[in-house]
């Protein structure tokens, strides 16, 4: 299954990409595709707690179920106003 | 009415006094926040904001359906920039009108705590030698 993973702010820096389309093995939900984000990316496991994702620009936690197409975003807190 | 944009130029203060408020009100209270030129002891020569357009426009939206249905608003108008901006240069400006001051000014509060709490916006500090991510609202 693939989905469009997004990165915005320090996620950005950490992963080097802010679009990159990834296919999904095993467990579909957001905590899975983060965990194997966090093993290719170690740096994303210093501020896992604070990370935000979204799922098709909806606020989403560790339990959501991805489907085909889906986009996921993963940011860290935000600083707007 | 509800409005709310995203933008990259300079605000035009008077777009919002002209978009706020009827002849029913008796209270306008406009709200703006601007770019700081300074962090701690760090001298701040421009920020540049980075948004994730299409979820901040819906989050954006749903603050102002809230706050307008809480409140009772008659007009609620929001302007944010992204890209560069300097300090100094307003960089969110918040408009709402309603027939007496308390929902006014308690809907205005509401509207810029929320906005930093949820709407993907992110903003970058640059200093002479550097520059960061604030992950934290300020």
């Amino acid at each position: 299954m693939k989905i469009t993973v997004k990165t915005f702010a320090t996620v950005t820096d950490i992963t080097g990409f802010s679009s990159s389309s990834i296919e999904v093995k095993g467990e579909k939900t957001v905590g899975h595709v983060l965990r194997d984000l966090q093993g290719e990316y170690p740096g994303l496991k210093n501020i896992s707690d604070s990370l935000l994702m979204a799922v098709n620009e909806e606020y989403a936690d560790h339990h959501h179920e991805l489907k085909e197409g889906d986009v996921l975003a993963i940011f860290p807190p935000v600083s707007g106003g | 009415m509800i409005y709310c944009r995203f933008q990259e130029a300079p605000i035009d203060i008077n777009e919002i006094t002209q978009k706020v408020g009827k002849d029913s009100d008796g209270a306008v209270v406009i709200f703006t926040g601007q770019a700081r030129n300074q962090t701690g002891e760090k001298e701040v020569t421009r920020l540049e904001y980075q948004i994730y357009q299409e979820m901040a426009e819906k989050e954006l939206e749903k603050i102002l359906r809230d706050a307008s249905a809480k409140w009772n608003l008659t007009d609620c108008v929001v302007i944010h920039r992204f890209g560069k901006v300097l300090p100094g240069q307003v960089s969110i400006i918040i408009g709402v009108s309603s027939p007496h001051r308390d929902e006014a000014y308690s809907s205005s509060r509401y509207i810029i705590d929320t906005i930093k709490k949820t709407v993907p916006v992110w903003k970058k500090e640059f200093y002479r030698d550097g520059s960061s991510w604030i992950t934290k609202g300020s």
